[in-house]
C-alpha cells in the first residue's frame, strides 16, 4: 500500500515536473537547500531544514507538498540517506533516489550515512507531519487529528498554516478544528486587535483546558504591558471559571446520580423483601454480580451464534437477565428463606452462605478475573455540555435504567393485584393471610422480583465497573444503608436516599477520598437514625 | 363522681394522630383510686391507643396527661412512666417464656429507688421473695412456680402477666382485653381476680370487648367513639344511652 | 435455651478438658509430650477463636443481639498488642517497623510510647474497644436499633473500619498491617516456649471466661438478658432501662473479643485489616451457630469443630473451604437451628427410640423391622 502510494507519488511529482518544466520554477521551496539541511550534521542543522520547509509550507505548491511529505517519511522511518555535500537520498526498493528532485540517482560510490531522529529532532518531524497532512490529507480524520497535534504545539506554527489549511478543506468540523487552531495562534499574536479578539473567542469555549491555556497567558509580558489585553484576559477567565464551575457541579450531580441509579438498583430488591418479610438478604450483592455474568454470558452467545448482532447484547440480555436472576432469588425463597420467617437472624446467615457459594461457584466456572465486555458504540463516549461536564452514555443508561426500574416497580405494587397483595402483606401478614391472599405466593414473587431487579442492576454495572466474583461483596453494606436511609418497604424512600448517599459518596470522594467518603456516610446515617429511626420515608400506621 | 382529690390518672384534651388519622381527637378520661373503670367501644375506637399514650408506646400531639394531679405523663418515655407507677398488661401475652414464673415475678418486683447496677448483680432478696409469694398465691400459680412460662397454657399466661404487672406495685394498673381467648371459666377466675385487685392505692382501667365482662368487675364505664368519649358512667345508662346503642348496633 | 439443664454436666465436661490442656502444655515445655509446635499454636490459635465466639455468645445467645461486627473489637486487640510487640522489639533491635519507614516516619510517634509498658496495653485492649463499643452502642441502642437492623450496622462499621485501616495513611500499616513482632515476655516469637505460654494463656482465658459466664447468667443480670431476648418491650414496661443493660453486656463482650484478639496476635505473628473483613465476623456468627447459641458451651464447641476443620482443610484442599463452610451454614440454618444441641437432643432421642424398639423387640416378634 505504502509502496503503490509511493510510487504514486512520484508518478504525479514526475508528472508535474514535465508539465512546468521544472519544479525549481516555484519560488517556493529551494528543496536542495533543506535536503542539504536535513543532512547537516547536528540536530541544530536539522531543526533549521525542519524550519525551513515549515515556513515554506503555507505557500507551498501541491508538488512541493508531496515532495516534502516524501523526504519527511524518509526521514522518519530512516530512509533517507546522507552523502557528502549536503546530497540526500531515499532508499526505496527500487534502488536510491535523489532526495531533492525524487528522481532515479545515478549509482553513488560514497559511503551514505543514515540520519537518526532523536528527542528534539523527532518532535518537529511529527510537526512537519502534522503539518503536510493538515493541508494535504485526503481523510478529513487525518486532518482532524493533524489539527490536534499542531494545536498542542501552536506557538510554534506559522500562523498562515492554519488559514492556508482552512482555504484547502470544505469539512466543517475540519473548518472548526482549524479555526480553533487560529484562536489559539491569535493569542500571541502581535496585533492587539487580533489577540483580544482570540481572547474572547477562547473563552466562549469554558473548559479547564481553556481556563489554564488563558491564566498561562497571564505569563505573557503584553498581559503587563497592555491594559487591552488584561482586561480582556481576566474578564474572559472568570467567564471561563464560571463556567467550568457550573460544569463541575453538574458533573458531580450527574455523577453523583448515576452512583445514586446504581445503589438504587441493588437497594430497590433488597428494601421490598426487608418489608415484606423482614428479611435482609446477604446474598444481594450476589444477585447483582450473577446478573453481570449472565449479561457477559449473552454476550458470548451472540458473539458466537450471530456476532453481527454483538452490539445488541445489552438489550437482549434485559430479559434473559431478569428471568434468570429472578428464577435463582425463586429458587432461593423457595429452598432457605421461607423456612425462617420467624428467624430473622437466621436468614442473615443463610443468605451469606448462599452469597459465599454463589460467589465461589462463579469462581469455579468463569475465573476469578475481571470480565472483558464489548462496549457497544452507544455506550461508549458521550457528549460535552458545558465546562468539563461531559454527559457519558454508560452512565446515562445506568440512570435511564434506574429510573426505568424504579417507574416499573411503582406500576408493579401501584397498579396490579400483585403489588396490591405485595403491599396488603407488607402491612399486615396475618390479616392478608385471613383475607385470602397466599402469603407464601406473594413472598416467593416478591423475592423473584426483587432478584430480578439486582440482577439488573449488575447489567447496568457491567459497562461502568469492574466485574468480577467478589463485586458484590462491597454492594450489600451500601444498599443496606439506603434501606434504612430510606425507610423500609418504601419505594420512594428508597430511591431518594440512594440519590442522597450516591451524591454524599461522589460530592466527598474528590476531596477527603473514597474511605472518607463511607465514614461520613455511615455516620451521617447512625446520626439519621438518632433523629429519625424509622428512616427518611416511614411507613404510615401503627405498629 | 369520685372528688377531684382521688383522681388517680387525668386525660385532658388528648390528641394523637398517625399522619392525617387521628386516632385519639380530643379524649376526656378520668380513672379514680378504689376503682375499677371499664373502657369500651368499638374497633378503631382508640382503646388501646389511649393505653399507648398512657405507657409511652406512642407520643400525644397535644393534650395533658397527669398522674395524681401534678405530674405531667406526656413527656415521660415507658420506663419512666413504668417507675412512676403505671403497669400494663398487654392484649397479647407478653411473658418472658424462657424463665420460669418465679423469675418472671421476681424480675418484676423492681425496687424503685435502687439503682440499675445494684438491681442487676444482687440476688433475691428475702422481702422481694416475699412480694413474690404473695402475688404468686394470688394469680394461682404456685403449683408452676418452677415451670418455665413457655408451657404455660393461654390463660395462665395472661394470669402469669397479670402478675408481673401487680408486682410492679403500680398506682394505675391498665388491663388491655385481659380475657381475650380465655374459656368461660377462666373468665370467671379473671373477673374475681380483678376484682380482689381493687383497693384504695389503684386504680383499674380495663379496656375489653366484652360487655358481660365488664358489667362484672367495672364500678364504671367510658364508652369511646372515633377517638372521643362517647359517654361515661354506670354500665346501665350506658345500656339505656341512644348514642352507646347507634355505636354498637348500627343504625 | 437447652443450657438450662445440661449446661453444668457440659460444662464441667468442658473444664475438664481445658484444664487438661494446660497441663499438657507445661509437659510440653518439659519436652515430655511430643506435640510439635505447629500444634500448640494452632490449639492457641483455636483457643482465642472460642473466646471470641463466647462474647458473641453473650449477646446473641443472652440478648438475642447478633453482632456482626465483633471482627472490629478483635481486631483492635490484636492491633493493641501487635503495638506493644512492636514497641518491645523496638527496644531490642532499633529498628522501625517497615510501615513506619514507608510512611516516611523517623521514629514512632509520640503516643505508641505509651504501649512501652504491658499493664498500660493490658488496661488499652480493655478500655479502648469498651469505650468505641460504649459510644456506638449507646447511639445505636438508644435509638431502638435491634434485631437485623442492629447487626447489619454492626456489619456496615466493621466494613468501614476495614476501609480505614486499609489506608497507609491511617498508619498502622495500612493493607501489610503490622508484624516483625520480636518476642513475647522474653520468649522468642515463633519458638516453642512463647507457643506453650500463648496456648497456655488462651485456654486459661477460656477457662476464666466459661467459668465467669456461666456464674453471670445465673444471676439477675443474666435473666435481665434472657428477659430483653424473650421480650425486650415487656422488660421495658416493667420499669427496667434496658438501654443500660444491653450497653453493659455490649461492652463487656466486645471487651472479651479484644483480649482473644490481643491473645491471638502474638500467636500468628502478623495483624492486617484482613480481620475486619465483614466474613470473618459472619464466620464466627456461624461458629456460635454450629455449637449452639447460649450458655457459652456450644461457642467454644462449634469454634473448636469449625477452626479444627478450617485449618486441615487449608491444608488439604484449600478450595473446597468455602463450599463447606457455606453448606455448613445451611444445614445448621435450616436443619439444626440450634446446633450441635439439636443433634445431642435428636440423638438422645433417637437413642429413646431405639431402645424402645429393641425393648420391644425382644417381647414380641416384629413382623416389620424395628424402626
Amino acid at each position: 500500500m505504502a509502496r503503490m502510494l509511493k510510487t504514486g507519488a512520484l508518478a504525479l511529482v514526475a508528472l508535474v515536473s514535465l508539465l512546468l518544466g521544472s519544479s525549481q520554477a516555484f519560488a517556493g521551496m529551494d528543496r536542495s537547500a533543506i535536503v542539504g539541511l536535513l543532512c547537516g550534521t547536528g540536530s541544530h542543522a536539522v531543526m533549521q531544514g525542519a524550519d525551513e520547509m515549515l515556513a515554506n509550507l503555507p505557500t507551498a505548491s501541491p508538488a512541493d507538498l508531496d515532495w516534502a511529505r516524501a523526504v519527511v517519511q524518509a526521514f522518519s522511518r530512516r530512509t533517507l540517506r546522507c552523502g557528502g555535500g549536503g546530497v540526500g537520498y531515499i532508499a526505496t526498493s527500487g534502488g536510491l533516489i535523489d532526495a531533492a528532485r525524487l528522481e532515479a540517482s545515478p549509482p553513488v560510490s560514497s559511503v551514505l550515512r543514515s540520519p537518526f531522529p532523536n528527542l528534539r529532532t523527532r518532535a518537529a518531524l511529527d510537526r512537519l507531519t502534522a503539518a503536510i497532512a493538515v493541508l494535504n490529507a485526503p481523510a478529513p480524520e487525518a486532518r482532524l487529528a493533524a489539527v490536534g497535534i499542531l494545536a498542542s504545539h501552536s506557538d510554534l506554527i506559522p500562523p498562515a498554516l492554519a488559514e492556508a489549511a482552512l482555504k484547502r478543506t470544505r469539512n466543517p468540523r475540519v473548518a472548526e478544528a482549524l479555526r480553533g487552531l487560529i484562536v489559539l495562534q491569535r493569542l500571541h499574536a502581535p496585533d492587539i486587535g487580533q489577540r483580544v479578539a482570540a481572547i474572547r473567542a477562547m473563552s466562549e469555549n469554558a473548559t479547564s483546558r481553556t481556563e489554564n491555556e488563558l491564566k498561562s497567558l497571564r505569563a505573557d509580558p503584553v498581559y503587563a504591558a497592555n491594559p487591552r489585553v488584561a482586561a480582556a484576559l481576566d474578564h474572559g477567565i472568570a467567564h471561563v471559571r464560571l463556567w467550568v464551575q457550573v460544569g463541575a457541579v453538574l458533573s458531580l450531580l450527574y455523577n453523583g446520580v448515576s452512583a445514586g441509579s446504581v445503589l438504587f438498583m441493588s437497594a430497590i430488591g433488597l428494601s421490598i423483601i426487608f418489608g415484606l418479610m423482614g428479611v435482609i438478604n446477604l446474598a444481594q450483592g450476589e444477585l447483582l454480580m450473577v446478573g453481570a455474568y449472565a449479561t457477559y454470558s449473552v454476550q458470548q452467545i451472540i458473539r458466537m451464534i450471530a456476532p453481527g448482532y454483538i452490539s445488541l447484547y445489552p438489550v437482549v440480555a434485559i430479559p434473559v437477565v431478569f428471568i434468570l436472576t429472578g428464577l435463582l432469588g425463586i429458587l432461593i425463597e423457595w429452598t432457605v428463606i421461607r423456612h425462617l420467617y420467624r428467624r430473622p437472624l437466621m436468614t442473615l446467615l443463610a443468605t451469606w452462605g448462599i452469597s459465599l457459594l454463589l460467589i465461589n461457584l462463579v469462581r469455579v466456572f468463569f475465573g476469578t478475573q475481571n470480565l472483558e465486555f464489548d462496549t457497544p458504540p452507544y455506550l461508549t463516549g458521550g457528549v460535552a455540555v458545558v465546562g468539563d461536564f461531559f454527559i457519558t452514555w454508560n452512565h446515562l443508561a445506568a440512570i435511564v435504567f434506574a429510573v426505568g426500574a424504579f417507574t416499573a416497580t411503582l406500576a408493579l405494587l401501584r397498579f396490579t393485584s400483585i403489588g396490591l397483595f405485595i403491599r396488603g402483606v407488607t402491612q399486615n401478614r396475618d390479616m392478608a393471610g385471613c383475607i385470602g391472599i397466599s402469603t407464601r405466593r406473594v413472598d416467593m414473587l416478591a423475592f423473584g422480583f426483587g432478584a430480578g431487579l439486582a440482577g439488573l442492576g449488575g447489567l447496568a454495572l457491567s459497562p461502568i465497573y469492574n466485574v468480577n466474583p467478589t463485586m458484590g461483596t462491597g454492594f450489600i453494606i451500601d444498599s443496606f444503608m439506603v434501606v434504612v436511609l430510606g425507610g423500609v418497604g418504601s419505594l420512594i424512600g428508597t430511591a431518594v436516599a440512594a440519590l442522597g448517599i450516591g451524591l454524599v459518596d461522589v460530592g466527598i470522594e474528590p476531596f477527603y477520598g473514597a474511605v472518607a467518603a463511607k465514614v461520613i456516610a455511615l455516620l451521617l446515617i447512625i446520626l439519621i437514625i438518632q433523629w429519625r429511626p424509622e428512616g427518611l420515608v416511614a411507613a404510615r400506621g401503627r405498629r | 363522681m369520685t372528688s377531684a382529690t382521688h383522681i388517680a390518672v387525668a386525660v385532658e384534651a388528648l390528641v394523637v394522630s398517625f399522619g392525617n388519622f387521628k386516632a385519639l381527637d380530643e379524649l376526656f378520661f378520668t380513672a379514680a383510686y378504689g376503682e375499677v373503670r371499664g373502657v369500651i367501644g368499638p374497633n378503631g375506637a382508640g382503646k388501646t391507643t389511649l393505653l399507648d399514650v398512657l405507657t409511652g408506646r406512642s407520643s400525644a400531639s397535644s393534650g395533658r396527661v397527669t398522674l395524681d394531679g401534678e405530674l405531667d405523663l406526656t413527656r415521660m418515655n415507658e420506663v419512666q412512666l413504668a417507675l412512676s407507677g403505671i403497669g400494663r398488661k398487654f392484649q397479647k401475652p407478653s411473658v418472658f417464656e424462657a424463665l420460669t414464673v418465679w423469675e418472671n415475678l421476681d424480675l418484676a418486683c423492681r425496687r424503685h429507688r435502687r439503682s440499675l447496677l445494684r438491681e442487676v448483680f444482687s440476688t433475691a432478696e428475702a422481702k422481694d421473695s416475699e412480694a413474690v409469694a404473695t402475688v404468686l398465691e394470688r394469680i394461682g400459680l404456685q403449683r408452676h412456680r418452677n415451670a418455665r412460662a413457655a408451657t404455660l397454657s393461654h390463660g395462665q399466661k395472661q394470669w402469669l402477666e397479670i402478675g408481673m404487672v401487680l408486682a410492679q406495685e403500680p398506682k394505675v394498673l391498665l388491663l388491655d382485653e385481659p380475657v381475650a381467648g380465655m374459656s368461660d371459666d377462666e373468665t370467671i377466675e379473671t373477673a374475681a381476680l380483678v376484682r380482689s385487685l381493687r383497693g384504695p392505692h389503684r386504680a383499674i382501667v380495663v379496656v375489653e370487648h366484652d360487655m358481660e365482662f365488664v358489667e362484672q368487675i367495672a364500678d364504671s364505664v367510658t364508652v369511646m367513639h372515633e377517638g372521643k368519649t362517647l359517654f361515661e358512667g354506670s354500665m346501665q345508662n350506658a345500656r339505656a344511652d341512644h348514642r352507646v346503642l347507634d355505636v354498637y348496633l348500627g343504625r | 435455651m437447652g443450657s438450662g439443664e445440661r449446661g453444668p454436666a457440659a460444662t464441667a465436661v468442658l473444664i475438664a478438658i481445658l484444664l487438661v490442656l494446660v497441663p499438657l502444655m507445661g509437659l510440653h515445655l518439659l519436652g515430655s509430650v511430643g506435640l510439635s509446635v505447629y500444634l500448640v499454636n494452632v490449639v492457641g490459635q483455636v483457643m482465642c477463636f472460642a473466646l471470641l465466639a463466647m462474647s458473641v455468645d453473650l449477646m446473641w445467645g443472652g440478648a438475642g443481639v447478633l453482632s456482626l461486627g465483633h471482627g472490629l473489637f478483635f481486631a483492635i486487640g490484636g492491633y493493641l498488642s501487635a503495638m506493644h510487640l512492636l514497641r518491645t522489639a523496638f527496644a531490642k533491635t532499633h529498628v522501625l517497623p517497615d510501615f513506619l519507614q514507608f510512611m516516611g516516619q523517623t521514629r514512632f510517634p509520640a503516643y505508641w510510647h505509651l504501649f512501652d509498658s504491658l499493664p498500660l496495653t493490658l488496661l488499652a485492649i480493655l478500655l479502648i474497644p469498651g469505650v468505641v463499643a460504649f459510644v456506638f452502642g449507646f447511639v445505636s441502642f438508644r435509638s431502638r436499633v435491634n434485631g437485623v437492623y442492629f447487626s447489619i450496622i454492626t456489619q456496615a462499621l466493621t466494613y468501614t473500619a476495614m476501609l480505614l485501616m486499609f489506608r497507609n495513611d491511617t498508619g498502622f500499616g495500612g493493607n501489610n498491617g503490622m508484624t516483625g513482632f520480636h518476642a513475647v515476655a522474653g520468649l522468642p516469637v515463633g519458638g516453642a516456649g512463647a507457643a506453650v505460654l500463648l496456648t497456655t494463656l488462651s485456654t486459661l482465658a477460656v477457662l476464666v471466661a466459661l467459668v465467669g459466664g456461666r456464674l453471670l447468667i445465673t444471676t439477675r443480670f443474666g435473666r435481665m438478658l434472657v428477659a430483653i431476648r424473650d421480650d425486650e418491650p415487656r422488660l421495658r414496661f416493667l420499669g427496667y432501662d434496658t438501654l443500660w443493660l444491653k450497653l453493659s453486656a455490649w461492652c463487656l463482650s466486645a471487651m472479651v473479643a479484644a483480649v482473644a484478639g490481643a491473645l491471638y496476635v502474638p500467636q500468628v505473628g502478623i495483624i492486617n485489616p484482613s480481620l475486619l473483613d465483614p466474613s470473618l465476623s459472619l464466620e464466627i456468627a456461624v461458629w456460635v451457630a454450629v455449637g449452639g447459641r447460649g450458655g457459652f458451651y456450644g461457642a467454644i464447641i462449634g469454634a473448636v469443630l469449625v477452626n479444627v476443620v478450617k485449618f486441615w482443610l487449608s491444608a488439604a484442599a484449600p478450595s473446597l473451604w468455602p463450599f463447606v463452610l457455606s453448606l455448613l451454614v445451611l444445614l445448621v440454618v435450616l436443619v439444626l437451628p440450634n446446633g450441635l444441641t439439636d443433634l445431642s437432643n435428636r440423638s438422645r432421642s433417637w437413642m429413646a427410640d431405639l431402645g424402645r424398639g429393641l425393648r420391644d423387640s425382644g417381647r414380641r416378634r416384629p413382623e416389620r423391622g424395628a424402626g
